[in-house]
């Protein structure tokens, strides 16, 4: 099919920019010039995928070097797929529009487990065996890394290599291992990989083998053929040294973040124990707030862009917030841009970050205490107040804000009804305290917006052993809160409990879960993050049709001697730390932040970071 | 603060730009080529730029007219010119930039020119029939989401049919506030009235006119 009839496909369809590609900053070369070549796909659409930070930086560090052309694979939406389907269009990359079986990699980022299906979909629109095993040829490689990475099992049936950790050493790495081998005349698929296991970083789940006991449960792990027994995830060491990009692809058509967005430092020095990103990006590395200045002038520079957010995991726990932020304002103000300053906490909410932020663009104020009552909030270890909670609030009714924005969770551990009662009664004292409040906006309501979702235990959180509720306590506990809320001032609104239960399934799943993707997927499953395709009853058919029940993975409280299907794979905290982190959340203790108190998780091995600031 | 008129070329990966979306690719392109535009003063500033005609998506257009302004007043226009034409991505090519000369509500024409690939059965005799039919009856939807028939055979100022490796065809159709007729509608009809239609064609549109022909400039 030439371009012309493409084209003309494209223009059947919604959104066609999704997938005409040629936008600025895209990069072209000449495939015979080139030795590697990338396809970086994020399984999810345009928009979402092209909202992605780390998809950015490893796409232009890729495209940095001579010898390797990266390009971007999306998953096709619905409408388009039927399409490609009919018309017999193998999945292509956006720059080249070539079919990315011709390539010698191709790279899934993997974000969430909802996008496991399209994983599987892209690579059969590929025409690419969906089993590794069934893929004899050294290319293309089908390798895999981000954050659902530390629990890869679900994927090993499918994936070649993953990588663990930050990708930025790592690929390259591979990459490298990958042209030396074919320099040499190397052409043998499970050669290769062996060789790949000895790079650091690097998992290649078929040399590992797993057996089972009789209750389902792990009995062990063997690596083979030299493997590792335990593989180590990758990290970019030093921040200030680490490759960013000077430019960014921007988008002809309207993606989910629409702005130029700066890194200002990994990891989280919280340790809230329901969050994986907590602790899988541990130690909390900062850039310089020279680097960050300059780095975010070159990039808005250079893409036009009138907007720029700062990205972490909790921007207000920048050790130096307030000068950065004066610094960048500078030049901000004189070159029109607004700062956006997301995932803002609510203890450290200071009048003076407040009137730096009215400089900037006034957007909606968002907090996270994350549940209703001090005990829960300790057992969480959210370290938050209902004092914090009160005074931030009041900071900005005083500064002119009328609606805020609170996120919850249900089902978290040792959850009682009452911690359900306290949200309801928690947005009321906000609602309450704004009329209290001087110098509140005159004349004018309030609204607080409660967004609960539920809980979903992962890997490596010292949650990692907690049974998640079941649907029917997701729907009580749902209910109750709803019963509790009795103004019209406080808006409340959910996540899908169905996404949640299948998340938790799959969250913690081991290699035999992978029968249950490929089964959901040849029934046709795909886009479950998205809910116009979610189909709860078909997963859980094929739950049932691979002999497997979620229940044995979501719902199952495990014990803490249990082998984990990703206990091989070290990510920094050890577990002994998040055994003991789990006991210290069952007695509502509350352990120190990492610049308040080490509580030895393990990441100082890695020399850098928090651990070595001075206190 | 000056008004001025960017002309320009649409085409490439930009025909899949809708309307909405070129006025951020446009704002950002303004603000790539550092020329001094005036911004809005509001609580949200944002360059002020206006599109004379917008133009549907899949179309390619090698008169393309926005307005936006310089401040200083003063700057240099030609260096103005240059300095966007220095960014422009592919699928944008900057023909001139002037101060304006029509009101945009001035519009009252619009040309087109529809190539038809060579898999279709367009051709130039039932093509030629077709737009000299008396009465070109099709349904169009309203504003309030009702079905309105309409007659295009009155609506077509005038068009040419060319041969040659690929059929072409000219048209003039009403454009701008009054009355604006979408060339889609009026191929769409006459390849659904053929058999076995197949093929596909592509549309650029050529050019802006007032009521009286003059080229809106």
């Amino acid at each position: 099919m030439d371009n012309k009839q493409l084209e003309q496909l494209f223009l059947t369809v919604q959104k066609p920019g999704r997938y005409s590609g040629g936008e600025m900053g895209s990069i072209i070369k000449d495939k015979t010039k080139v030795d590697v070549r990338f396809a970086f796909c994020f399984p999810d659409t345009y928009e979402i995928g092209m909202s992605h930070l780390g998809m950015k930086i490893l796409y232009s560090l890729f495209n940095e070097r001579e010898d390797v052309w990266c390009e971007r694979v999306f998953a096709p939406w619905l409408d388009f797929e039927e399409v490609m389907r009919k018309e017999n269009i193998p999945l292509f990359a956006l720059e080249s529009r070539d079919p990315i079986s011709e390539f010698d990699f191709i790279g899934f980022t993997l974000q969430y487990e909802l996008s496991y299906t399209n994983i599987l979909n892209m690579l059969d629109l590929a025409k690419i065996p969906l089993r590794a095993a069934d893929r004899k040829e050294l290319s293309p490689l089908v390798v895999a890394g981000g954050p659902c990475a530390c629990n890869p099992e679900p994927l090993a049936d499918f994936v070649d290599i993953f990588f663990l950790g930050e990708g930025e050493e790592v690929d390259l790495e591979v990459i490298d291992l990958y042209k030396e081998y074919k320099a040499k005349g190397g052409n043998d698929k499970n050669e290769f990989l062996k060789l790949a296991a000895q790079i650091e970083g690097v998992y290649v789940p078929s040399l590992y083998e797993v057996q089972y006991d009789e209750e389902g449960k792990i009995f062990s792990y063997t690596a083979k053929d030299g493997a590792p027994e335990i593989v180590h995830k990758r990290i970019m060491k030093d921040m200030d040294k680490s490759y960013y990009p000077k430019n960014f692809v921007v988008p002809f058509t309207e993606i989910v973040h629409d702005r130029a967005v700066m890194e200002i430092f990994r990891g989280c020095i919280r340790g809230c124990r329901f969050c994986q990103a907590g602790f899988i990006y541990r130690p909390v590395r900062e850039k310089s707030a020279d680097v960050i200045n300059s780095q975010a002038k070159a990039l808005c520079d250079s893409t036009g862009y009138d907007e720029m957010s700062l990205s972490s995991l909790s921007t207000s726990d920048y050790t130096k917030i307030e000068p950065l932020l004066s610094d960048m304002i500078e030049w901000t103000e004189a070159d029109k841009i607004s700062l956006s300053l997301p995932s803002l906490r609510i203890d450290n909410f200071s009048p003076e970050l407040l009137e730096k932020m009215k400089m900037i663009r006034k957007s909606g104020l968002t907090f996270a205490p994350e549940a209703g009552t001090q005990r829960l909030r300790d057992v969480i270890n959210k370290n938050i107040t209902e004092k914090d909670i009160m005074k931030s609030c009041a900071v900005a009714f005083a500064g002119g804000y009328t609606a805020v924005k609170l996120y919850f969770m249900i089902g978290l551990p040792t959850e009682t009804d009452e911690d359900i009662v306290g949200i309801a009664k928690l947005g009321q004292k906000i609602v309450d305290l704004y009329y209290n409040v001087d110098g509140r906006p005159k004349g004018k309501g309030v609204n607080v917006s409660i967004s609960v979702s539920t809980f979903v235990p992962k890997p490596f959180t010292p949650f990692e052993f907690c049974a998640q509720i079941s649907k029917e306590e997701m729907r009580r506990r749902q209910q109750l809160l709803r019963d509790s809320i009795t103004t019209k001032k406080i808006s409340l609104s959910w996540h899908d409990s169905d996404t949640s239960s299948l998340e938790g399934a799959l969250a913690r799943g081991d290699r035999r879960t992978g029968k249950v993707i490929e089964t959901a997927f040849n029934m046709g499953a795909k886009m479950d993050g998205w809910g116009e395709a979610f189909n709860y009853e078909l997963w859980l058919e094929a739950f049932e049709k691979s002999g497997l029940s979620p229940e044995f993975y979501a719902n199952r409280e495990r014990s803490t001697d249990e082998i984990n299907p990703w206990d091989h794979l070290d990510y920094g905290v050890s577990k002994e730390f998040l055994v003991r982190e789990y006991s210290q959340a069952l007695c509502a203790a509350t352990t120190p932040n990492c610049r308040e108190k080490c509580a030895n998780c393990g990441a100082n091995k890695y020399g850098r970071g928090v651990c070595f600031e001075k206190r | 603060m000056k008004n001025v008129r960017l002309f320009f070329k649409k085409s490439g990966p930009l025909r899949f730009v809708s309307h909405l979306d070129m006025n951020r690719v446009m704002t950002r392109l303004l603000r790539l080529s550092k020329v001094p535009i005036w911004y809005t003063e509001g609580f949200n500033r944002h360059p002020y730029i206006t599109f004379a005609l917008p133009l549907s998506l899949g179309f390619s257009s090698e008169y393309e007219v926005m307005d936006f302004r310089l401040e200083p007043d003063d700057f240099d226009i030609k260096k103005a010119k240059k300095m966007i034409s220095e960014v422009c991505p592919q699928g944008i090519e900057v023909i001139a930039l002037k101060e304006p000369v029509f009101k945009c509500g001035k519009i009252a024409f619009a040309d087109f020119e529809i190539t038809f690939s060579k898999d279709s059965l367009a051709d130039k005799n039932s093509l030629n029939a077709f737009l000299n039919l008396p009465e070109i009856i099709v349904s169009k939807k309203t504003k309030k989401g009702g079905l309105k028939e309409i007659d295009l055979a009155e609506k077509i100022k005038s068009f040419e049919i060319v041969e040659g490796d690929e059929l072409k065809l000219k048209l003039r159709l009403p454009a701008g506030g009054e009355d604006n007729v979408n060339p889609k509608i009026l191929i769409d009809k006459y390849l659904s009235d053929l058999e076995n239609s197949s093929g596909f064609y592509n549309i650029v549109r050529t050019g802006l006119f007032l009521a009286d022909g003059t080229k809106f400039e």
